[in-house]
């Protein structure tokens, strides 16, 4: 599957790719020799960024190229237990790879995995530290799996090791993202030391210079204005960040704060609506409290309406469709999107797949959700 | 309006000269002592730093003094059972500060766990204690004793007889209130179970009876002789999931106190099944069970309930809450009291009052009023939770206790409907950032006219420190004091050894447990015995105590808001109970007015809707204010 550049990429990055984690493996991996394998990221990946595997290092066996690339497969498909379940025996079998490492931090730092493990994140890219240094890609990883367990003391090095030199270790997409993430710590530690609300605004303008539609970055800064009462700025931003990431939940959040105290209650109560839905998708990580089949179609048919232009979502409206047997429905939904977004790849995939059901054809059962 | 004189009498100003003397021996001794034990492996971050504009910061005296002598000898027991590790084995129990004999001291009850299935055989479960207030002892302090199984009762006649005391719940408890339910005057029980495997009955009249043993949540009513009587049967109270805290106020404006249940979880032991791995069980994260649904029961007089949960629109939102705390308040000031519910890991409720005459109704508004989740948008493990006026704005702000890693948050009140989370800004988020809170409470230690915060903490899972370093089962307690802006700085190792000592902090309550005008606190921590901290501050600041009497309202006056004027200071308060985590607090409100002496008003407004303005308040006086009829 191939990423768009535009308005929707983050949305679709954030379904399909997990592009900051995996472009960490995809990195290591380029930069790697590998034995009878072509020196080519995953379907889909930007270039990696340049980094260099010590002279003496052992080349990529081809069996764990071709292994990364199966579990980059299954993640892509949305089958992230199973793409899991890979990385570990993939690790167990080759416990001195750091590339199998991060790949399996990479699964579990995916943003859309509700039944994601941080902490197996942060564990498994130390295991690539040892193996392989400390290179840009693993620091990355091992920032993003701190930063999202709340070890701040620990994550903020790191982020400095990767940001402050001149030049950064990390470009691109990646550096935008760690400059966010230290613009957050600051937001939350360092809210009364001085001087800690002037390194979150200058980290988030540095992240904007480098991505200027980073959604988090305009977010972040969004919150800062709302906080200071300046509600006509914060919403220029959370235009932005809507714009570049619809399905994003802190968006939608902050654009209800937003927008309560500018009392447009009825437009603020539609992102709390939306913030919802989102949040009754993504926040639950146990079988026992996520939503069976049937409400999480009817709540990304709510999300459809309210929030259409959350592609990736309108996407897992087809896919529960089809896990339900709602094959005309899920036929009728991708033709829908399709009129929106002509030929888009993944669309197209799910309306081949209804229209294989229609003929009699088994649809692929769907992620267990756990394991890992 | 009338002034407690009896009080007065008692001698409101703390002991001196020796008294005094020994209390700081005893507090250089504990201090000694606390420095002998090992810290906890990681102190947590720094707190914040002061603002520019802030003053140095003055010495911190010694304020409270660890009274493990003062008779309350109750030993908390999870009773854990290492092979299964059931959820309800992290949450402890609760505390309640109430007169149930009217003798104008606050006695104790104390709830108390039971074994579990797949725990040791034949151990006899342990029975809630209650305390009884004694009053000052020869050394000046406050004595309890536990008031046994028996009690004398004295008749009309004068002849005296032995009478059951009626309580001792023996189920696996959670929380505690003490409500007045038949507004007598005679403060009455409920007790939340972790309801196992109750089922019940009806006997055909409309009286529901628990055909299992299992911990049902249990009504004692007060009889005001000493005793009690359980009447959850005849209460119409059936519920049977694993209940966290109850709140208790005037939800239909008939004048008794309603019941709302902040359900947590269903949960089964005969079909358990326990987290983690082979080789190391671990306690599930709450999303493994499923939330319990909350439950709201109309009191209908003579301790009849009934459940209108679904009737009164309390239908929770996606998968529903794990509820841990529940306090009302008057959110949009419309004379009707709300709900808060906090929730642990799934977002907050708040109950929006909009009843009608054609009953209870209530809609969901967490998200419209900032509460529900965190101002970044995630929901968090809220748990001990309470209200406070912490910024002098004259409206009543919020907090909840949170997990390690989250810290706690703080709501502050703005303009509108709107809370904003001011959790980093205000100094609370770092210093209660690595620990998991539970007991929660603001209160004003120093009289100094603004509310500081209390809260208890350790973490839920019992090998945290395998798993995350920084973080420990056993976790120190914070007390933050407030600068006066609502910014808030960590002083607990000043105060007391008690903030040096790592434990497993859950129920606390804060109430002022020898009349003289400080807050004192009642704490209950996991496999421990009860802490109780007596305020000891030596301070020249003055205060102003209220207890309120309802007449149209219910008696106890639950969600009553007080604005106290003092010269140049004007405060405000709430009538609360159900505040901090599984515990009631003492009703009475205190204000701190510092060196002022100026001539002192209040503007009571009650839950009837009827405002009430008292002149002419005495200082250092707990004034009983009655609601005219």
């Amino acid at each position: 599957m191939d990423f768009e550049p535009g308005s929707d990429r983050s949305s679709v990055r954030r379904r399909r790719a997990a592009a900051g984690a995996f472009a960490c493996a995809a990195a290591l991996l380029a930069a790697a020799p590998q034995q009878g394998a072509p020196k080519v990221p995953p379907a889909g990946q930007p270039p990696p960024t340049a980094s260099k595997r010590p002279d003496d290092a052992a080349p990529v066996p081809a069996e764990v190229v071709a292994e990364i690339r199966k579990i980059r497969a299954l993640y892509d498909e949305g089958r992230y237990a199973e793409s899991a379940r890979a990385g570990e025996a993939l690790c167990k079998v080759h416990k001195e790879s750091a590339e199998a490492w991060l790949t399996l931090a990479a699964v579990h730092l995916s943003p859309v995995w509700t039944r994601r493990r941080d902490a197996r994140a942060e564990s498994a890219s130390r295991r690539a530290l040892q193996a392989g240094g400390r290179r840009p890609e693993t620091l990355q990883s091992l920032a993003t799996a701190l930063y999202r367990q709340a070890k701040y003391d620990e994550a903020e090095p790191i982020l400095n090791e990767l940001i402050d030199p001149k030049p950064p270790r990390v470009s691109g997409d990646a550096l935008g993202d760690l400059y966010v993430l230290r613009a957050s710590i600051s937001l939350r530690r360092d809210a009364l030391a001085p001087g800690g609300r002037e390194r979150a605004v200058a980290d988030l303008e540095a992240a904007l210079a480098v991505v200027p539609d980073q959604p988090t970055a305009h977010t972040l800064r969004a919150q800062m204005l709302i906080a200071e009462g300046k509600l006509n700025e914060a919403l220029s931003h959370l235009e932005l960040a809507a714009k570049s990431d619809p399905g994003d939940k802190a968006v939608h959040h902050q654009y209800h704060l937003c927008l309560s105290r500018l009392g447009r209650r009825d437009e603020a109560k539609r992102h709390y609506e939306i913030w919802h839905l989102l949040n009754r998708l993504t926040d639950s990580n146990s079988a026992t409290s996520a939503p069976d089949p049937k409400e999480k179609r009817e709540i990304l048919a709510k999300l459809r309406e309210c929030n259409p232009t959350d592609w990736s979502r309108r996407l897992d409206l087809i896919e529960a469709q089809l896990e339900l047997g709602e094959v005309e429905a899920a036929r009728k939904e991708s033709d829908a999107l399709l009129a929106e977004r002509p030929a888009w790849p993944p669309a197209l995939r799910l309306k081949d797949v209804a229209q294989k059901a229609k003929a009699g054809e088994p649809v692929p059962a769907p992620d267990d959700g756990g394991g890992g | 309006m009338e002034r407690t004189d009896r009080a007065a009498a008692q001698g409101f100003r703390r002991p001196s000269g020796a008294v005094a003397g020994i209390a700081a021996a005893a507090l250089v001794a504990g201090a000694a002592a606390a420095a002998l034990r090992a810290p906890p492996p990681s102190a947590p971050q720094a707190a914040p730093v002061a603002p520019a504009s802030a003053s140095p910061a003055a010495p911190i005296a010694p304020a409270f003094l660890e009274r493990d002598d003062c008779g309350i000898e109750f030993v908390h027991q999870r009773f854990a059972t290492p092979s299964k590790k059931y959820l309800v084995e992290t949450a402890g129990s609760g505390v309640g500060l109430f007169d149930y004999d009217r003798d104008g001291l606050l006695d104790v009850y104390c709830v108390q766990c039971c074994p579990l299935p797949g725990g040791p055989a034949n151990v006899a479960a342990p029975p809630d204690l209650l305390f009884h207030n004694d009053g000052r002892g020869v050394d000046g302090r406050f004595r309890f004793h536990r008031v046994a199984d028996s009690v004398d009762v004295k008749r009309p006649d004068g002849t005296v007889v032995k009478k059951p005391l009626g309580l001792g719940d023996r189920a696996y408890g959670m929380s505690v209130t003490c409500p007045d339910v038949d507004n007598d005057g005679f403060p009455d029980l409920f007790v939340t179970n972790v309801c196992q495997g109750v089922r019940y009955r009806d006997k055909g009249n409309g009286v529901m009876v628990a055909v299992s043993n299992g911990g049902r949540d249990t009504l004692y009513r007060n009889n005001g002789d000493g005793t009690f009587t359980d009447v959850t049967d005849k209460s119409g109270i059936v519920d049977v999931d694993w209940s966290g805290g109850a709140a208790w106020a005037d939800l239909d404006g008939d004048g008794d106190l309603d019941l709302y249940l902040a359900n947590y979880a269903v949960l089964d032991f005969d079909h358990y099944k326990p987290c983690g791995t082979k080789e190391r069980i671990s306690y599930c994260h709450p999303d493994a069970l499923p939330a319990g649904p909350d439950r709201l029961f109309r009191n209908d007089g003579d301790f009849k309930f009934v459940d209108v949960t679904k009737a009164a629109g309390i239908v929770e939102p996606g998968n529903g809450g794990h509820g841990l705390a529940a306090l009302p308040f008057d959110w949009d000031d419309d004379g009707k009291l709300d709900l808060y519910v906090a929730n642990d890991t799934d977002p907050n409720f708040l109950w929006h009052n909009v009843s009608g005459p054609g009953g209870l109704k209530f809609e969901e508004a967490a998200g419209s009023a900032g509460i529900a989740v965190s101002g970044e948008g995630r929901p968090q493990a809220c748990m001990g939770s309470d209200f406070a006026d912490v910024d002098g704005d004259l409206r009543l702000d919020l907090a909840s206790a949170n997990l390690g890693r989250e810290g706690t948050v703080l709501y502050l009140r703005r303009d509108g409907e709107l809370f904003e989370d001011r959790s980093a800004r205000s100094g609370v988020l770092a210093p209660t950032f690595l620990y998991t809170g539970f007991g929660l409470r603001f209160l004003d230690y120093d009289r100094d006219g603004d509310m500081d915060l209390i809260q208890v903490n350790g973490h839920v899972l019992d090998d945290v420190h395998d798993f995350d370093p920084a973080q420990t089962f056993e976790q120190v307690p914070n007390f933050l004091e407030n600068r006066g802006d609502g910014t808030f700085v960590e002083i607990g190792p000043g105060l007391s050894p008690f903030f040096k000592r790592a434990d497993v902090g859950r129920g606390l309550a804060v109430g002022d447990l020898d009349n003289d005008g400080d807050q004192d606190v009642v704490v209950l921590e996991n496999d421990h015995a009860a802490r109780v901290l007596e305020n000891v501050l030596e301070t020249q600041n003055h205060w102003i105590g209220f207890q309120l009497v309802g007449t149209r309202s219910p008696r106890d006056a639950i969600g009553a808001r007080v604005v106290l004027t003092c010269g140049d200071k004007e405060q405000v308060q709430q009538v609360t109970g159900s505040s901090s985590y599984f515990s009631w607090q003492d009703l009475r409100l205190y204000f701190g007015v510092g060196a002022r002496t100026d001539a002192a008003s209040a503007e009571i407004r009650w839950p009837s809707g009827q405002v009430q303005r008292v002149e002419k308040l005495v200082l250092d006086t707990c004034h009983v204010i009655t609601e005219p009829r």
